[in-house]
Order: structure tokens, then C-alpha cells, then sequence
């Protein structure tokens, strides 16, 4: 853990500096103001972050100085691929949406999912992808009258 | 009593009493199954609530809350695992109980702690929260200042075990709101000429990433190592002394609600500290304050009625400075928080004037909740028991579904569902990494409102800090925030805490 | 033989052409005429919008679908009408300012002649109030107060158009303005009943709370008098060449055939004067008074004059900032 929290202290340094000096003055248009000017309090927000990043990294540096045993992990190899499977498929299951609509790719990704996760039964997948998908679509357009992909 | 008469009229109807049971039997069943939580329930749920009237939809949603509460004793008492963080101490006698064949005695017995803490509650918000409200309107933007700065690093003091990563989280949280029109000048501020970002980021967005889809990305990857198809160990004698609660039991476990519900109601109204510190405090006073302490971790009904009563206590006293002064202090009155202003509602003192039949509504609406909470539970305990098998490979792939739904619904259309997956990893990796979910949350939710006072404030004081002198309020605030700075990180460090105690508040602030 | 062929043919072919035409002007609309709101449920214009649906579905003979989208002060919606399809089937219905005065001072993805301006369906109540305690009761004495003691005149910020009106005002009277920013409308309330600050601009939330006695109100923002409340003074009254008044208006992409606009507005002209309409412009402070295509135009094509010789007066970069 400690190790990992070097890592976002540092990660978190960078972004925080980043957010301070290129994207907040680049991302605000300035106005006639009064009290403070529109940049002030992101920049105040973004100069904690990256003061309290440092503190961080600071910290692990001294625990890990100090030989602290650091106990397992919380994120392996393993974790991580299995994370960015799911998004890649989550995303591609959203881009399905976004052209086809959600009648076509909702169901797919739904099935897509449960395979990955180790479901092999046809008797729960047909069901589980297609059962939910019709009843928001159904309750989304006639009873909430609200737009659905 | 015309505001009263019109809530009736408001909330009596077979539409908005449907709503309430139904959300009270989503909360029960979400909170039941392990893993799943009120939180992500709510934030699900909550585009649903577009068609609905501000006090259905708001009285739906508290339902869920307090279903999720009273729910997440089921799978505590008959498979060991808590179904929310806030239930861990329930499994200390309630599954002892179990295992001696009284599962549906505990069952009961967290039942009518749940319903009696509910209630409780429930009247102490009602009671108080007007009081603070009226008191809170001579509250100017100096005072709401200081409020608010407290309320943000209380809640990162006590929510997680390195104040660092808890303020970073806070201090993201607060920077996702910057972006949108800016009050003074009425220009883009960090919009990057997306017009979907004009009014903020879009709450449902991210709710939904941080709070519903990282978590089935938490859940998935633990579940690939193995070990997630637990099957129940129940066994019921049948005896119905083991089943049924007799009058003398009720009489037994009467003090341990109380108490429970009392430290429930206390806890739920600080910021940040949340129903797992309540449960584990209430259940810790109600044992070293019993004449049978042996009993406790062995079956003894009284554990369960603590840890439960003031479990749910906590929901509607979060409510109490929501509604009184607009500050939430949890997660999921965080997201409540969002419901009230999607629905056209500014939570805070002016609330009662501006809006006093929807309050009365929503508090008719609460107490029904708790009505519904009895039969659902009394009725349902068949279906939840049931529930709690779903396989996750089932749930899951659903959930996520709807959590794309969702997302969309908001308005804006497929750049609120890329947004949310966004959030998702974000949260993702918060989660992992052990920065606080509550700071991040709740500092999204009042970076506005802080931002507009601190800046009414410079502006109204001409920038001069004696003007602070005029304020005892808000100095005494801005102590308090100092002092909460001191108490819970610099001398936390110092002074080494023991474990358990440690675990339960790095949990403590995550309902 | 070949030239008589060809004459049938043109003949036959410009009747066919004629007969479409016809046929579309009988005809439209064949399907569902939405009409996409630019804030959210609940609100002035949405309610305004939902009273006249009826009426306008009976008239056209087609279901009126009402979308809101809200967001960014009715930007994010004048975007996406701006972009639909001319075909009448697509109409926006939101304040006039959006349209005349938003493009004016922020870089906005559409401009006045993205438009073809149906209907204007009514008129905001706009006024500046303050709190109950406060020792003025009209604009003059409230920059005698503010001269005498020496400090600039503060305000409830909200939107556009009352930092516009209040900035000229400030010019004119030759006071110094400081503008504390607020959280919309009902913060504007706050903040005045509080006393934080000395006025704010209200779109017409302003008459329960004067009616019950929170506060007063000082003038109105528009030129003439208000209909909802002819005693109060009017910015002529006070000897200033402009007022500000914001409208609820009805548009529809620029390029949408006439008869079609004629058609729509025919119908809302009927919504409008409908008991309905009437009543909930009463409960919400509007003057619901009808102006159909063509009058609409102008109203707007003035209303987006006095935005601009008001700016001009102020100073641009007051509102715009330096892009």
C-alpha cells in the first residue's frame, strides 16, 4: 500500500500542478468580477491538492525509509486486466449502444458480461439480457416518458 | 395545519403509497444481498424519479434508504455477511443465533429494532429540524462559510486512515464542481466549450460512476479469484420458542433499542461519522451497560437490537442537517441532497418557507416508509432469504445496465454515459486505493455552495478578516474545523489506535 | 407529337406540384409537434408551456409532446432546436433573452437569426425588491442612501439580464455597483431578506413575498408599467430611455415555410387566451398577452435594440469579459 500511495502522492503532485498552472488558466475566460476572479477558487482547490499530494509523498517516502512492512497489495497484475477487460467491454457495449440503440446493444452487453463472468447457462443468459432491457425500455418511453438511446 | 392537509392530500394517493412500498422493498432486498448497497441503489434509482412528484420521488427514495437499512440484517443474520458495512455488528449475535436454530427469532428481533429506530428517528427529525432551520436563517454567507469548511474536513478527519488521501479526495471532490457558467461573471469556467458541462458536471454521472459502477468493478474482480457462491448454512429447529418472540424477550431487548436508537439519531446528525460507528458504538454501550455481558457474541437478541436500531436511526437523522441547513454529511444524503435540487427543491433553512407542504409531505412519506419497512419485513422475509441466492453473475451484468440507463437519463444524452464509465474507473481506483468516497462525494455536492459563500463573503466583508470578529458563529466553526484537523490527523498519528477501532472508522463514514 | 407530350407532361407536372402544395398546407401537421422546453419541469415557462398543450394539440389535430432541456439558461436547448430539421415539427419555447441578449455577451453556438420567432406567448413581471427594513422606498432614495453613507450599492447577481439592467442603472446615477453573485432565484430571495444586500431583479417571485409583506418592491425593470401591478413606477417613469422586460417566447429553426408558422401560431394564440394559459400566468405573475408571427419578430428584433444600446452604454466588456 504504501508503495502504491508513492506512487499517487507523486501521480497526484503532477496532476495538481498540471490543473494549476496550464488548465485552469487556459480553461477560464475572464470576466468583470468583483470579489474574486473565476480562476481563484479552482486554483485555491488545485494549489490543497497538490500541497496535500506532496504531504503524501512524503510520507511514504518516510515510511518506506523506515522499513514499514507493507502488507499485500490491494491491486495486482491480475486485478488490473480483469479491470480493464470489464471497461473495455463495458465501453464497447456503450459504443454498441450509442449506434444501434439500447434495444440491440443493451442485450449483448448484458450477455457479453455474464459470460465473461462465468456464466454459461443459456437458460439464465437468454432471459437475464433480454427480461430488464424490455421492461426499462418499456417503463422509460410509456411511463416516464423520458428519451432512451 | 393547511401545509398538513395539503401533504396528505399530497401523499394519500394509490400512486405515491405504490412508490413508497416499492422503495422501501428495493431497499430491503438491494440492502439484503451482500455486496450491493444503499448507496448504489439510490443513485440507480434516481433518474426513475423524474416523472414523480418532489415528495414522491423523495419519500421513494428514503424508502430505499431505509429498506437498505433494515435489509442488510437478513444476510448478516443467516450467512454471516453483513449486506452493508453498517450491519458488521449484527453478525456478532445474529448469526450465533442462527446457528443455534434461531434465525427467525433474529430475524424479528432486527425487524422491530429497524421499524423502532426508524420511527424514532424519524420524530426526532421532524422535531428538530424546523428549530434549527428557523435558527439557521439568520445564518449569513460568513456563517455558511464556516459551516461548510468544517463539515468538509470533519468528514475528511474521520473518514479514512490517512487524512491526506481523505483531503486529496475532498479536494478532487470539490474541483469537479468548478466547472460550468461561473456566478459572478456568467462565463464558461472549465467547460472546454462542451455545452453539457455549462450547468457542472452532471450529478448522475457521476453518482452513478463513483458510487454504483465501481462498485461492480470492485466487486467483479474480487469475485474472479473465487469464493463469491456462498451458500447458507440455516437451520431452523421449528421449536416455536426459537421462532417466535415472546413478550418477556420483547421487554428484554426494549432497552437495547433505545439506546440503539438514541446513539443512531446522535451519530447520524455530525457529519461524516455514518450508521457503521453508530452500530458498533450502540452495540458496545448496550453490552457493557447489560447485566449478562457473557451472552454478547454468543446469540444474545440484545446485540442484534442494538447494532440494527441504530442502524437505521441514522437514516432520517442524516436527514436533520440536510434539511435544516442544507449540508449533508454521507453519502447517501449526499445523493438525496441532488434528488431535492433535480426536483426544483433548495434543501437548507429557506426550505420550510419556500416550500413547507413538500416537507410535510416528505415527513408523512417517511413515517409511511417506516409502516411499509414492518410489512415488507414482516411479509417478505420468504423472498429476501430468497433474494440473497441470486447469483452475482446475474445481478451484475443488470446493474450495469442500469447504471447506463441512468446515466442517459439526465439529459444530455450518450456524453453523460462516457462520463459515467469515466467515474466509474475514478472510483475504481478511489476505492482500491483507499481515498475517501464520502469527502469526494460530498465535496462535489457543496462546492458550489461553498465557493458562492466564501466569495459572498470576501465580497460582502470588502476582504477584510476583522470583519470575522462580528461572526462568533462562524469563528467558533472555523475552531472547530481547526480542532478537528488536530484531533483526528496530527494527533491520530501520533497516538496509535487499536485495530478494530481503526477499521470500523475507516469504514465509518461509507453509507 | 413529341412537343404535345411534353406539354402534357408540364402540365401534369406543374399540377401535381400544386396539388403538394396544397395538399401540405391542409395537411401539416401529419405527426407529433414537439415543443422543447429550455428549463426544467415546474418552472414558469414549462408551466406556461404544459397549460397551452391541450389547446394546441386540438387545434393542429396532432398530439404536442412537451421535452425539457435544461441547462445553461435555456443555451443547451437553442442549441439543439437551432440544429433541428426547419420542418415546423420542432418548436422551442423559451425566455426571449436567450435568444436576444445570451448571444450578445457569451459565445453561444446560435445567434437571433438561427430562428423564426413563432409566437410570443407572454411577459415576465420583472421588478427589483428589497428587504422589509430597508429605509428606502424607490430608486431614488435608495442612491441618496447610498451616496450618503459612502458606499457602493449592492446586489443579488443572478443572471444577464439584471446585471445589465443594474449596471446601467449604476452608470446612469452615477453610483458605484458591487454585485454579489447568488444561487439563482431563490438565493436572490435569501440574500435580500437577510439583508446582505441592498436589491435584487425578479422575474415575478417577487409579488407572493411583497403580498406578504417579506419585502417591497421598488420599481419595475420594464419601460412601461407592469400589468400585474400598474402602481408600481416604470423605468420611463423615472426618466430612463430603456427598460428591460423578458419574455416567453416560441421559436422554430430559421428556414421553417410560413404557413406553417401561421398554422402554429393560430393555434397558440387560442392556448394563450385559454382559461388555462390565463390562470397559470395569474398564479405565477405573468401577463399573458398574446403576439403572433410577424409581430413576434419585431417585439424581438426590439428587444434585442435595447440589449445592444444598453451594452454600448455600459460598456461591452462589463458583461462579455475580454474574448
Amino acid at each position: 500500500m504504501t508503495k502504491l500511495d508513492l506512487a499517487g502522492g507523486v501521480a497526484l503532485t503532477a496532476f495538481g500542478l498540471l490543473l494549476t498552472f496550464v488548465i485552469i488558466p487556459m480553461g477560464t475566460e475572464e470576466g468583470m468580477y468583483y470579489g474574486l476572479p473565476p480562476t481563484f477558487f479552482p486554483t485555491l482547490l488545485s494549489v490543497g491538492l497538490t500541497i496535500c499530494a506532496v504531504g503524501l509523498t512524503v510520507q511514504s517516502v518516510l515510511r518506506l525509509r523506515a522499513g514499514r512492512v507493507d502488507a499485500a497489495s490491494p491491486v495486482s497484475g491480475w486485478n488490473l486486466a480483469m479491470f480493464a477487460l470489464l471497461v473495455a467491454l463495458i465501453l464497447g457495449g456503450i459504443v454498441v449502444i450509442d449506434i444501434f440503440g439500447l434495444l440491440i446493444g443493451a442485450p449483448l452487453l448484458i450477455a457479453a458480461l455474464m459470460i465473461v463472468l462465468g456464466d454459461r447457462s443459456p437458460l439464465r443468459i437468454v432471459p437475464t439480457a433480454v427480461l430488464p432491457v424490455g421492461a426499462v425500455y418499456y417503463l422509460a418511453l410509456y411511463v416516464l416518458e423520458t428519451p432512451v438511446p | 395545519m393547511t401545509n398538513l392537509a395539503a401533504a396528505a392530500a399530497e401523499i394519500f394517493t394509490p400512486l405515491t403509497l405504490a412508490y413508497i412500498v416499492l422503495g422501501v422493498l428495493i431497499g430491503y432486498v438491494v440492502g439484503a444481498l451482500p455486496g450491493m448497497n444503499r448507496t448504489t441503489a439510490i443513485a440507480v434509482a434516481l433518474p426513475f424519479t423524474f416523472a414523480m412528484s418532489p415528495a414522491a420521488a423523495l419519500s421513494f427514495l428514503i424508502g430505499i434508504n431505509k429498506g437498505g437499512a433494515a435489509g442488510s440484517a437478513v444476510s448478516a443474520i443467516l450467512l454471516n455477511v453483513p449486506g452493508e458495512p453498517s450491519s458488521v455488528v449484527t453478525t456478532y449475535d445474529g448469526y450465533p443465533m442462527t446457528q443455534q436454530g434461531k434465525a427467525q427469532k433474529a430475524l424479528k428481533v432486527a425487524l422491530i429494532a429497524s421499524v423502532a429506530g426508524d420511527v424514532l428517528a424519524t420524530i426526532a427529525l421532524i422535531a428538530l429540524a424546523r428549530p434549527i432551520a428557523r435558527f439557521a436563517i439568520g445564518l449569513g454567507p460568513i456563517e455558511l462559510a464556516s459551516i461548510l469548511i468544517f463539515s468538509i474536513t470533519f468528514i475528511a478527519a474521520v473518514s479514512g486512515e490517512s487524512f491526506f488521501k481523505a483531503l486529496i479526495a475532498g479536494f478532487l471532490g470539490l474541483l469537479l464542481s468548478a466547472p460550468g457558467i461561473d456566478a459572478e461573471t456568467g462565463l464558461p469556467r472549465l467547460t472546454f466549450g462542451l455545452l453539457q458541462l455549462y450547468d457542472g458536471i452532471p450529478l448522475l454521472a457521476v453518482a452513478i460512476g463513483t458510487l454504483a459502477m465501481s462498485e461492480i468493478l470492485v466487486q467483479v474482480d474480487q469475485g474472479w479469484r473465487g469464493g463469491y457462491a456462498k451458500r447458507p448454512a440455516r437451520v431452523d429447529t421449528g421449536n416455536k420458542g426459537d421462532t417466535h418472540l415472546s413478550g418477556a424477550e420483547l421487554k428484554q431487548v426494549t432497552p437495547a433499542i433505545l439506546k440503539g436508537s438514541l446513539v443512531g439519531s446522535a451519530v447520524g446528525l455530525l457529519p461524516g461519522l455514518g450508521a457503521t460507528l453508530a452500530s458498533f458504538l450502540s452495540y458496545t454501550w448496550v453490552r457493557q451497560s447489560s447485566p449478562r455481558k457473557d451472552e454478547f457474541g454468543k446469540g444474545a437478541p440484545e446485540g442484534v437490537a442494538a447494532s440494527e436500531s441504530a442502524d437505521n436511526a441514522t437514516v432520517p437523522a442524516s436527514l436533520i442537517p440536510v434539511f435544516a441547513i442544507g449540508v449533508p454529511g454521507s453519502l447517501s444524503t449526499a445523493l438525496l441532497m441532488g434528488a431535492f435540487m433535480m426536483h426544483g427543491l433548495t434543501p437548507g433553512p429557506f426550505l420550510f418557507r419556500e416550500s413547507g407542504e413538500v416537507v410535510f409531505s416528505i415527513y408523512l412519506g417517511m413515517l409511511l416508509a417506516s409502516a411499509a419497512l414492518l410489512m415488507v419485513g414482516m411479509f417478505g422475509q420468504r423472498l429476501f432469504s430468497m433474494a440473497v441466492l441470486v447469483r452475482p453473475t446475474i445481478i451484475m451484468p443488470v446493474i450495469v445496465f442500469l447504471c447506463i440507463t441512468g446515466a442517459y437519463m439526465e439529459g444530455g444524452g450518450m456524453f453523460g454515459v462516457y462520463l459515467m464509465l469515466i467515474f466509474g474507473a475514478v472510483g475504481y481506483f478511489m476505492k482500491k486505493l483507499d481515498y475517501s468516497f464520502v469527502t469526494f462525494v460530498v465535496g462535489y455536492v457543496l462546492g458550489p455552495m461553498a465557493e458562492l459563500t466564501i466569495r459572498q463573503s470576501l465580497i460582502l466583508s470588502d476582504g477584510d478578516p476583522a470583519v470575522l470578529l462580528d461572526h462568533p458563529i462562524a469563528i467558533l466553526f472555523l475552531l472547530l474545523a481547526a480542532f478537528s484537523i488536530w484531533r483526528f490527523s496530527i494527533a491520530g498519528v501520533r497516538s496509535s489506535r487499536g485495530p478494530d477501532q481503526q477499521s470500523i472508522e475507516a469504514k465509518g463514514g461509507n453509507n | 407529337m413529341k412537343r404535345r407530350t411534353f406539354t402534357t407532361f408540364a402540365a401534369a407536372a406543374l399540377s401535381a406540384l400544386g396539388l403538394t402544395a396544397a395538399a401540405q398546407a391542409e395537411d401539416w401537421p401529419t405527426k407529433a409537434v414537439t415543443v422543447v422546453v429550455a428549463y426544467p419541469a415546474g418552472g414558469g415557462t414549462d408551466s406556461a408551456i404544459r397549460a397551452m398543450t391541450d389547446i394546441v394539440s386540438q387545434e393542429l389535430g396532432q398530439p404536442v409532446l412537451v421535452q425539457n432541456v435544461g441547462g445553461a439558461g435555456g443555451g443547451v436547448a437553442a442549441s439543439q432546436v437551432a440544429r433541428e430539421e426547419a420542418d415546423g415539427y420542432t418548436l422551442l419555447a423559451t425566455n426571449s433573452t436567450s435568444i436576444t441578449l445570451a448571444p450578445l455577451v457569451q459565445k453561444a453556438l446560435y445567434d437571433m437569426d438561427s430562428f423564426d420567432h413563432v409566437a410570443i406567448l407572454g411577459d415576465f413581471q420583472n421588478a427589483i425588491f428589497t428587504g422589509p427594513n430597508q429605509p428606502y422606498n424607490s430608486l431614488d432614495e435608495l442612491i441618496e442612501n447610498v451616496k450618503s453613507e459612502g458606499r457602493p450599492m449592492t446586489y443579488a447577481s443572478q443572471l444577464a439580464i439584471d446585471r445589465l439592467l443594474m449596471h446601467y442603472i449604476a452608470k446612469e446615477r452615477g453610483v458605484e455597483l458591487r454585485p454579489v453573485p447568488v444561487n439563482g432565484g431563490s438565493g436572490a430571495v435569501q440574500a435580500v431578506l437577510a439583508g446582505d444586500v441592498d436589491v435584487a431583479f425578479s422575474g415575478g417571485s417577487w409579488r407572493p413575498i411583497v403580498a406578504a409583506g417579506d419585502a417591497k418592491a421598488l420599481f419595475a425593470a420594464s419601460f412601461d408599467k407592469l400589468k400585474v401591478a400598474p402602481e408600481l413606477t416604470s423605468m420611463k417613469d423615472m426618466g430612463f430611455p430603456f427598460g428591460v422586460t423578458s419574455r416567453i417566447s416560441l421559436h422554430a429553426p430559421a428556414g421553417v415555410p410560413a404557413e406553417r408558422l401561421e398554422k402554429l401560431s393560430a393555434a397558440f394564440e387560442k392556448a394563450v387566451n385559454g382559461e388555462l394559459a390565463q390562470t397559470v400566468g395569474e398564479k405565477r405573475s405573468m401577463d399573458m398577452t398574446y403576439r403572433g408571427y410577424g409581430t413576434a419578430g419585431e417585439v424581438m428584433q426590439k428587444e434585442r435594440e435595447t440589449y445592444e444600446s444598453i451594452l454600448d452604454n455600459v460598456g461591452r466588456e462589463t458583461l462579455t469579459g475580454k474574448n
